[in-house]
């Protein structure tokens, strides 16, 4: 069955560029690991973003994406737009560039159909800030690839777990709307083709190699005294120390995914591969989302072993630390929205998973006119537990005292669909491949205050599930 | 008209958010070019929130010029360069960065009207003004139990300075001392 009909199609597409369409089949058969097997054959870009709702049951929505319409990169170039083989530089204004995009895909939205029906799915790196007002940040502390890569999906395929069904769907042009949902028609039909064939039976051997790149103790501590001396002088209230692990890595993601989603399900799971990388996480948090003209932001004060969980709630450092974040998410939030709509949503909430646990709490308020997804993303980056506090001052000081770069960490990795809404997990306990090297990147955030012991933990906990799935990765996991 | 200085402060929107909840006349305006913008908006109040590291020198620049012609509100770091314009001496502070303390304030004072005189307050900073060397300018209307100070007012002019955050979470008052400010007239 065809949702919605071409009459109802016609009917809501007034305003709107493109209309999405749906054809609805069981999901009784097929998984979404199966699916993306065969649609990693189809594209050499693609996604899968997933999710579990607190600690004990998967969220009710898989989505599935390949062959993007076409991507946008940010680069020390400028800002790059790719469509098939075609490239171009679009400017330096990142911010610009999508918004011009995104204005030609303007969608309805329809009761029936999963929340995500299209968009750019894809992240924004640490060293994304540098290109916002006033953050010209060393060279170090930018991203090693891109600062930001989204790519355009006009096509998704989601898994509704909870009614167990898939919904193929794909959005139609709303100029020549008879013609142009016949071909949709057909272009769902023919995704469904591909759903139901056989999946993939390809193997995807990876060999995890050398250790290229190691934490140690004694090199976080001197780093870290460092920077709290560096602190006591300087006025920084909060900073974040990063640590990274490389190692030799040939094959996909694909089987450390698997791993990640079983031995640490997470809020936000995402594997993807974007240009040249392959990203799998296992997020504990939304960094930033607008759901229907309403902008959150959160607040975590970082990640603990999990069995230490009880003593995070009673330790006052902590409990300051965090409402630290809330008084900067408060603010961010306070930038874009309506006065007399920011609320705190929810407050030191338990965000507990297998490996690490964290408070969190969630800030909200109603965009501004004229406002959109965008800004909102803009108001919060980087993420204040990765940057620290005040995030400008405390960037500087760690890219002097840190020796690599941040990467994706602490920036955010989501979608921005059609509709105007967005939804951006913050980019923690994240594993990156390119050019046959895996990188796992970890931070803590710390005070002055702050005991060694404990955010050593934390660097650890952030990293351990990525760590454990990468060593199995090796395995037949087929035969599981 | 109420004008708020960014001086890239990182709670600078909560105190507009704040602002605007009582007055949508309000506007954030940057440090460098708030001398301008002051000088055309002529604000009724302006308030110098709490800056990133240090007190900046265009806060304490504004703190003079304005002393006479608008209510002057100074928070944490924008309170230390109200109080520097007028001499005062500023080391750094001793405890922890982030403190939730409870504050001993002078609710007679017009910016804490309606309060009880102990107060629960959050502040983020690591310098602090010298009371031995205060200026004779300064009236102390608030304080925490062991002496150090967190709010002043100017004999002269309507100057307040606050060293803690009353657009914290950690101070659930704050949204009324904003009120409170707000609502001065043009008694000194």
């Amino acid at each position: 069955m065809i949702k919605p009909t071409l009459e109802e199609a016609k009917k809501h597409s007034q305003g709107c560029t493109v209309v999405p369409i749906a054809l609805e089949i069981l999901a009784d058969q097929k998984t979404p690991i199966e699916i993306l097997r065969n649609i990693r054959s189809q594209s050499n870009e693609w996604f899968l973003l997933e999710s579990v709702n607190g600690s004990d049951s998967w969220g009710r929505y898989t989505f599935l994406g390949y062959k993007p319409l076409l991507s946008i990169y940010g680069d020390s170039d400028g800002i790059h737009k790719r469509n098939g083989i075609n490239e171009s530089i679009v400017g330096s204004d990142a911010l610009i560039a999508v918004r011009e995009v995104l204005s030609m895909y303007k969608s309805p939205r329809f009761p029936y159909l999963p929340p995500f029906t299209g968009g750019f799915v894809g992240y924004f790196a640490y060293g994304f800030a540098s290109r916002l007002a006033s953050w010209e940040l060393p060279a170090a502390q930018e991203s090693c690839e891109c600062d930001f890569r989204l790519l355009l999906f006009d096509k998704v395929i989601a898994f509704d777990h909870f009614k167990q069904k898939i919904f193929i769907i794909t959005n139609i042009p709303t100029e020549n709307i008879d013609i142009s949902y016949v071909k949709g028609v057909t272009e769902l039909k023919d995704i469904e083709k591909m759903i139901l064939s056989p999946a993939n039976s390809q193997e995807d051997p990876s060999i995890c190699g050398n250790i290229k790149k190691q934490p140690t103790y004694e090199g976080f501590a001197e780093k870290a005294l460092k920077a709290k001396k560096e602190m006591e002088n300087s006025g920084i209230l909060s900073a974040s120390l990063s640590s990274c692990t490389a190692l030799d890595f040939h094959g996909s993601l694909l089987n450390t995914y698997r791993l990640l989603r079983t031995i640490n399900p997470s809020p936000y799971m995402a594997y993807m591969k974007l240009g040249g990388m392959e990203i799998a996480c296992s997020s504990p948090q939304t960094l930033v989302s607008v759901r229907n003209g309403k902008a959150s932001c959160s607040a975590i004060a970082g990640s603990f072993p999990s069995d230490s969980a009880q003593q995070l709630k009673i330790n006052e450092n902590e409990l300051l630390k965090h409402d630290l974040f809330v008084d900067i998410a408060l603010s961010d939030i306070g930038k874009i929205s309506s006065f007399g709509t920011v609320e705190i949503s929810s407050y030191r909430e338990e965000n507990i998973s297998a490996y690490a646990s964290c408070l969190s709490s969630m800030i909200a308020g109603e965009l501004k006119e004229g406002f959109d997804a965008l800004d909102a993303i803009a108001a919060v980056l980087p993420a204040a537990p990765y940057s620290g506090v005040p995030r400008l001052e405390a960037s500087r000081l760690m890219c002097e005292i840190e020796e690599s770069s941040r990467s994706l960490l602490g920036g955010c990795l989501g979608y921005i669909d059609f509709t105007g809404n967005m939804d951006m997990c913050i980019s923690t306990r994240i594993a990156s491949l390119r050019e046959d090297t895996v990188y796992v990147q970890a931070a803590c955030a710390f005070t002055a205050e702050s005991d060694l012991s404990g955010a050593w933990a934390e660097l650890n906990a952030e990293s351990k599930a990525l760590l454990e799935a990468l060593a199995q990765s090796e395995e037949d996991l087929w035969l599981l | 008209m109420v004008v708020i200085v960014d001086n890239s402060s990182c709670f600078a929107y909560s105190l507009y958010q704040l602002v605007g909840e009582a007055e949508a006349n309000v506007a954030v305006v940057g440090a460098n070019e708030a001398i301008g913008c002051i000088d055309r908006l002529e604000p009724t109040h302006i308030f110098i929130p709490h800056s990133s590291v240090e007190p900046s020198i265009v806060s304490a620049e504004i703190a003079k010029r304005y002393e006479s012609k608008a209510k002057i509100l100074g928070i944490g770091l924008g309170c230390l360069a109200v109080c520097h314009a007028y001499g005062a001496s500023i080391i750094s502070a001793k405890g922890p960065t982030s403190q939730r303390a409870e504050i001993h304030i002078a609710n007679a004072s017009p910016i804490f009207k309606g309060l009880a005189p102990l107060i629960q307050a959050g502040f983020y900073h690591t310098k602090e003004i010298d009371r031995i060397a205060l200026p004779e300018a300064f009236h102390v209307i608030a304080e925490t139990a062991s002496g150090s100070l967190m709010g002043l007012k100017h004999k002269d002019y309507p100057t307040f300075g606050l060293m803690f955050q009353p657009e914290s979470i950690l101070t659930p008052n704050g949204r009324q001392i904003i009120r409170n400010f707000l609502a001065l007239g043009d008694e000194k």
